[in-house]
């Protein structure tokens, strides 16, 4: 039983932290548009020369860190580390203990 | 949306498995108490070093933890052993352990448990009872461990003992002529009294649940009473009752009330009426309450009323040849062929006047009741001389506890006969002092008497009260917890500095002299510095009472007590 319920609430946790994980990835490679979306850089590209056309186009593809895979990978391991410590000591006492002396 | 409705239904299910176990099984959980450990050795034990304090006070590494478990389907019914659990510490800083596979449903159990040392020094016991068990409920209690044969204090929490001491209505100064009365399962009552903080006689009623280690106020007394007489009914029920008779009321009229206190609904009931008196005294034999004597300003009464257990009818049970109050009483009962008990009570000394002036002497000291009639007992010594003028000074006030002498073959029931005080040189020469005598009574032979043992005290007990305490079958020796209180013969004035709880011990020994055995009484040190609470107020004619389980809790100023047997009485 203990067991079973601590599984059950381990997965409620991942089922809150992994949906967000999911959707909100980052895009690999490049920036996707969605059919209608416009996309349009800044200043003037000819004018520039062509290295900074380069950094110009890296700085715009950068990903938030927020977003990055080692961040959300260490958040998820934090929490999820978190809420099973929180659940062993929160669940604790109320464990069966059967019959005990205590001195 | 999917994902959400996932996890909505796994928080009800993880919300439905909590809540269930948080109500399950019938868990039970024995929380040992300790008693105080003002230096904190308990806290500095070196297994290395095991004897460089005195850890009774510890359960430290080494010890061994002896639960013993009892239980009866109804509390009526005497306990029967079911199962004991040993326990070895392994560490000094607490431990848990499980001690039974199951209880069962429905059955009241007693718990006992007592912790000896890697010398098999019994130091710790206590003990619990009437605990109902209901699979469906958890439970938890607090079992209180005393110093075995020595007084402590009785605190919940040793290291907040100032705020979790058991405490009573008393203050800094009391409990002159209040009454107990040790219940059955746990409970211990106590009423009335004089005190000095308040000045006045008291009308307070409040019961001590030793399975949380709590006193809670109950409904107060009719009239505030003190030097009222008190036992335990045993009617069958699982507290029992206190049955409450007569005392001096706060303008120093008597009262006439013979009442029943119920620990279930807290509230007291009028059993009767009988003369207006005080200073009687009350005793529990087979369940049924005894009631003997008692004063008023003018006359002494003889009666000896008894209360039936069932019916809770008063009636006479016998007249004494001299009518007394300020006596002691002692239960000689015996077992008729059939197993049915014989109710005989020894009346012992007392006074026919309330000052206890007029002390009851000669072949009139000793008597003994039986139902329909009394007649006195000759007391002398072994030599059938009356070496010490026990009879002819006569004794007041004394406290007497009966004890089951076991070490040979044949049981022998003796009476302990403490303190007390009495007239002392020739009649224009005379002084009151208080007692320093041990007596142990015993009953001759053929009936036809009595022979005292004396031996002395290092100091006098003026007004004192003594319950035995519980020790191992074939025993070497019997033990009483005695409320010395004051050697101070005035009772009127708050007196100071000599309160005393002893411990007496009687054993069987050889006198060269007399070349024959004797019953010898000595009484034990305790770990307490100088006998006494260092941190109590004044003690003060204080009661004391035994339970079921052998457990004597003593009464001072404000807090409770407890001198604990060696084991339950068989």
């Amino acid at each position: 039983m203990k067991v079973i319920k601590n599984l059950l609430i381990a997965i409620l946790v991942i089922s809150f932290v992994s949906p967000a994980f999911a959707q909100d990835a980052a895009p690999q490679g490049g920036v996707n548009l969605k059919v209608g979306e416009n996309f349009y850089f800044e200043g003037d590209i000819s004018s520039k020369e062509g290295g900074d056309q380069e950094e110009s186009m890296a700085e715009i593809q950068r990903t938030p860190f927020y977003k990055s895979t080692w961040f959300i990978t260490a958040i998820s391991v934090v929490v999820i580390a978190g809420a099973a410590v929180g659940i062993y000591y929160g669940t604790r006492t109320e464990e069966p203990e059967g019959k005990v002396i205590e001195w | 949306m999917r994902s959400i409705f996932s996890a909505l239904l796994l928080l009800i299910v993880a919300g439905m498995l909590v809540s269930c176990d948080s109500g399950n099984t019938g868990d039970f959980k024995i929380r040992l108490r300790l008693p105080i450990d003002i230096n904190e050795v308990c806290s500095y034990y070196d297994a290395d070093e095991p004897d460089a304090e005195d850890y009774t006070y510890c359960i430290t590494e080494g010890d061994q933890i002896l639960l013993e478990i009892y239980s009866t389907p109804d509390p009526s019914e005497p306990y029967v052993f079911a199962q004991s659990k040993l326990i070895s510490v392994e560490g000094s800083s607490g431990g848990k352990e499980n001690f039974i596979r199951s209880l069962k449903k429905g059955n009241y159990y007693r718990f006992f448990v007592s912790v000896t040392n890697a010398n098999e020094k019994l130091k710790l016991t206590g003990g619990l009872d009437g605990i109902y068990y209901d699979d469906a409920k958890n439970y938890s209690a607090d079992l209180f461990l005393g110093a075995t044969a020595d007084f402590v204090r009785v605190v919940k929490d040793r290291k907040k003992y100032e705020d979790t001491s058991l405490r009573s209505y008393f203050d800094s100064a009391g409990s002159r002529g209040s009454a107990a009365v040790a219940l059955k399962s746990g409970l211990i009552y106590l009423s009335g009294g004089y005190s000095f903080d308040y000045e006045a006689v008291m009308p307070n009623t409040t019961v001590f649940n030793m399975h949380n280690l709590t006193s809670s106020n109950k409904d107060k007394l009719r009239t505030p009473v003190e030097y009222h007489a008190a036992a335990l009914l045993d009617d069958g029920s699982q507290y029992g009752k206190a049955i409450i008779a007569f005392g001096t009321g706060d303008d120093g009229s008597y009262s006439s009330s013979i009442l029943s206190f119920d620990p279930e609904n807290g509230s007291y009931k009028t059993l009767g009426t009988r003369e207006s008196v005080t200073k009687a005294k009350a005793i529990t034999i087979d369940g049924k309450v005894y009631i003997a004597g008692g004063c008023n300003e003018s006359s002494a009464s003889p009666k000896i009323y008894v209360v039936d257990n069932k019916t809770a009818a008063i009636s006479e049970f016998a007249t004494m040849t001299t009518a007394r109050c300020n006596h002691a009483i002692a239960d000689m009962s015996t077992v008729d062929e059939s197993g049915a008990i014989i109710p005989r009570i020894l009346i012992i000394g007392g006074s026919s006047d309330i000052d206890g002036e007029n002390p009851i002497v000669g072949d009139n000291m000793v008597e003994l009741a039986v139902l329909g009639s009394t007649k006195n007992l000759p007391l002398t010594d072994r030599k059938g001389e009356d070496s010490v003028d026990l009879t002819s000074n006569g004794l007041v006030s004394s406290a007497a506890t009966t004890l089951k002498v076991d070490d040979l073959d044949e049981i022998q029931k003796v009476v302990a006969v403490v303190g007390g005080h009495l007239k002392d040189g020739s009649e224009e020469n005379a002084t009151i002092k208080a007692s320093k005598n041990l007596y142990v009574f015993s009953e001759k032979s053929d009936g036809s008497g009595l022979i005292y043992d004396v031996n002395s005290a290092p100091q006098g007990c003026a007004r004192p009260s003594m319950a035995a305490i519980g020790t191992t079958e074939k025993s070497p020796a019997q033990y009483a917890a005695l409320n010395c209180g004051t050697e101070d013969l005035d009772s009127d004035t708050k007196a100071t500095g000599t309160q005393k709880i002893f411990v007496v011990q009687v054993k069987r020994s050889f006198d060269n002299e007399l070349n024959m055995n004797v019953l010898s009484a000595s009484v034990k040190e305790s770990l307490m510095d100088d006998n006494r609470d260092s941190e109590n107020g004044v003690i003060l004619d204080g009661p004391t009472v035994v339970n079921d389980i052998g457990q004597a809790f003593i009464f001072g100023t404000e807090y409770v007590y407890l001198v604990s047997g060696k084991s339950i009485p068989y």
